[in-house]
């Protein structure tokens, strides 16, 4: 349980080195999904990775999770260039892939059964702790099929926690829920980066969101995906909804917005006005 | 084959997410549930009556459709003078038994091959061929086999059951939603933890499936065993009622062919139930 505080701020845990992958389609042709990408994310860092669809982002964290493998290039964990032991890891996909015949406890028993860690009261503790924190204290007996969408995805975001990870990565996990939703599940995910303090890499291509959640948004431009920003968001934490009308707030907005649509400019020029 | 159908009939798990808590399922209102079942029941009842009327009139032949109250005395008297329940329990041990035989070895067979992903490929060719296949066509051979007790019978059944099962299972225990495997994945599940926790009970509303057909299929495997090479059950009597002309016994033998199967059906509907749940559209869906 140690809080990744105590390594110091400036410790890279996750250090992502001209790292690029090429896919080859079922007609042999080659598709660069990334090319030479390097970033360093910070123990305790948020990071959003934000881009157009099919830049590659959802590539490149996966490749850090060990998802998929890549084609060049090496992404070091804690200085060595190894994948990340399981359960050090927790992932959250863009749909909940929660496991319907469970209910919402015994779905964040998985984890724990899957990496044989122990059972018992240090678990029970740890899920009511973690159902708390999402909000789902009364639902731990239910089955995901019960809950609305947001729910399931909440639960799926504890379940990434149950192990306590070091790093957490996040694919799009507020995509498919209504603007309200997301909105609720942003200020949740934004309280629980404040209590936990938790690596994160967050992929969405919510602007609004990106901002508000980051401590550095990332942005990516497509095919291949390359990185042409890195932005820091000095706002203090925690945050509420209403800060999204600050001033600061928005010049940040302004910020990545910019770097996006310069991004385009290169490719698709005529496509704008 | 109704394999692919029933496949189609069964929702995958993918649904699971995007809609909201109020998605349970509608149930009729109580008096409208009512309402339909004393229309089924007058349904019934008129036609009945009217087969009651029609041979009383002699508008259709006797030989060709039994007056329903000499149906009724059929069966009667094959309860009383104690000539069913032997023949009923012959077909039903053989249906029940040939029925779970095939089941299980179907279900392993399936855990097996998806396990094994190279035996499965070299294995698909056989099983599509048989698949094809006529299965109830194999039950004269059968009969020379084994001969017309009880065990070949039981063999006849499990042959037309194992199939459906198997192409369903097979079907089941493929992942098909990339999230649940990336998942594991990132758990570090080994082979055997997935299967456990993931695959095979993720494959429980396409075996049930598979079970609904295999349990049809099972009443008919028997019956037509019964034909070809038996000295008991109901279809080796309804074989003799024939012989004999006598169309009102044939008619009662098959209303009780009748109860077995919805029995048999309505059983294995309730173990679904229990085991698929989380299941919403699968366990809707009748054969």
């Amino acid at each position: 349980m140690a809080p990744p505080a105590t390594r110091g701020t400036q410790s890279t845990v996750l250090a992502v080195k001209n790292v690029s992958k090429v896919y080859r389609t079922q007609r042999s042709e080659d598709v660069s999904a990334l090319s030479d990408v390097s970033v360093d994310v910070e123990a305790g860092q948020f990071i959003s990775l934000v881009g157009p669809s099919g830049c590659g982002k959802t590539t490149l964290l996966k490749i850090c999770a060990n998802l998929i493998t890549r084609t060049s290039g090496s992404v070091e964990y804690l200085g060595e260039d190894r994948p990340i032991p399981p359960g050090r890891a927790g992932v959250v996909f863009q749909t909940p892939a929660l496991l319907p015949w469970r209910t919402v406890r015994s779905n964040l028993e998985l984890p724990a059964t899957i990496l044989r860690s122990g059972r018992g009261r240090d678990l029970d503790e740890r899920i009511d702790e973690l159902l708390d924190l999402v909000q789902l204290g009364k639902a731990g007996d239910q089955y995901p099929g019960e809950l609305s969408g947001g729910m399931q995805q909440r639960v799926s975001i504890a379940r990434a926690l149950v192990s306590d990870p070091e790093v957490l990565f996040m694919d799009e996990p507020f995509g498919a829920l209504d603007a309200m939703t997301r909105e609720e599940l942003n200020l949740g995910l934004q309280q629980i980066q404040v209590s936990q303090r938790k690596t994160t890499l967050f992929v969405t291509h919510n602007i609004q969101e990106s901002v508000f959640l980051a401590d550095r948004v990332v942005v990516m431009s497509s095919r291949p995906g390359r990185i042409v920003a890195d932005i820091p968001v000095p706002l203090p934490r925690p945050r509420d909804l209403l800060m999204q009308t600050s001033d600061e707030f928005k010049s940040i907005e302004q910020q990545v917005r910019v770097a996006l649509d310069d991004s385009h400019a290169g490719g698709d020029s005529h496509k704008k006005g | 084959m109704s394999v692919t159908t029933e496949r189609a009939a069964v929702g995958g798990p993918g649904s699971v997410g995007s809609d909201g808590p109020k998605q349970r399922r509608r149930r009729p209102f109580k008096g409208d549930r009512i309402v339909d079942v004393a229309w089924s029941l007058a349904i019934l009842a008129g036609i009945l009556i009217l087969g009651e009327i029609s041979a009383a009139n002699e508008w259709v032949s006797r030989v060709i459709l039994p007056r329903p109250t000499d149906v009724a005395q059929e069966l009667y008297r094959g309860f009383a003078e104690d000539i069913y329940p032997r023949h009923i329990i012959s077909t039903l041990t053989a249906v029940v038994s040939g029925f779970l035989l095939a089941a299980v070895f179907a279900i392993l067979l399936a855990g097996v091959l998806t396990g094994i992903p190279r035996l499965e490929r070299i294995f698909m060719p056989f099983i599509i061929a048989f698949q094809t296949l006529p299965k109830i066509a194999v039950a004269p051979l059968v009969i020379i086999w084994l001969g017309f007790g009880q065990s070949g019978k039981i063999l006849i059944v499990a042959v037309v059951v194992f199939f459906p099962v198997l192409i369903n299972a097979l079907a089941g225990l493929r992942i098909r939603d990339r999230s649940w495997y990336e998942l594991f994945e990132s758990l570090g599940a080994s082979k055997m933890q997935s299967f456990i926790h993931l695959r095979v009970p993720a494959s429980m509303p396409y075996v049930f499936a598979g079970l609904r057909i295999g349990i049809v299929f099972a009443l008919i495997g028997s019956v037509v065993a019964e034909f070809v090479g038996s000295r008991e059950g109901l279809g080796y009597i309804l074989l003799q009622q024939r012989a004999a002309f006598n169309v009102a016994g044939v008619f009662a033998i098959l209303l009780l062919l009748m109860i077995v199967g919805t029995v048999l059906n309505f059983i294995l509907a309730a173990v679904e139930r229990k085991v698929t749940f989380w299941a919403k559209e699968a366990s809707r869906t009748e054969v």
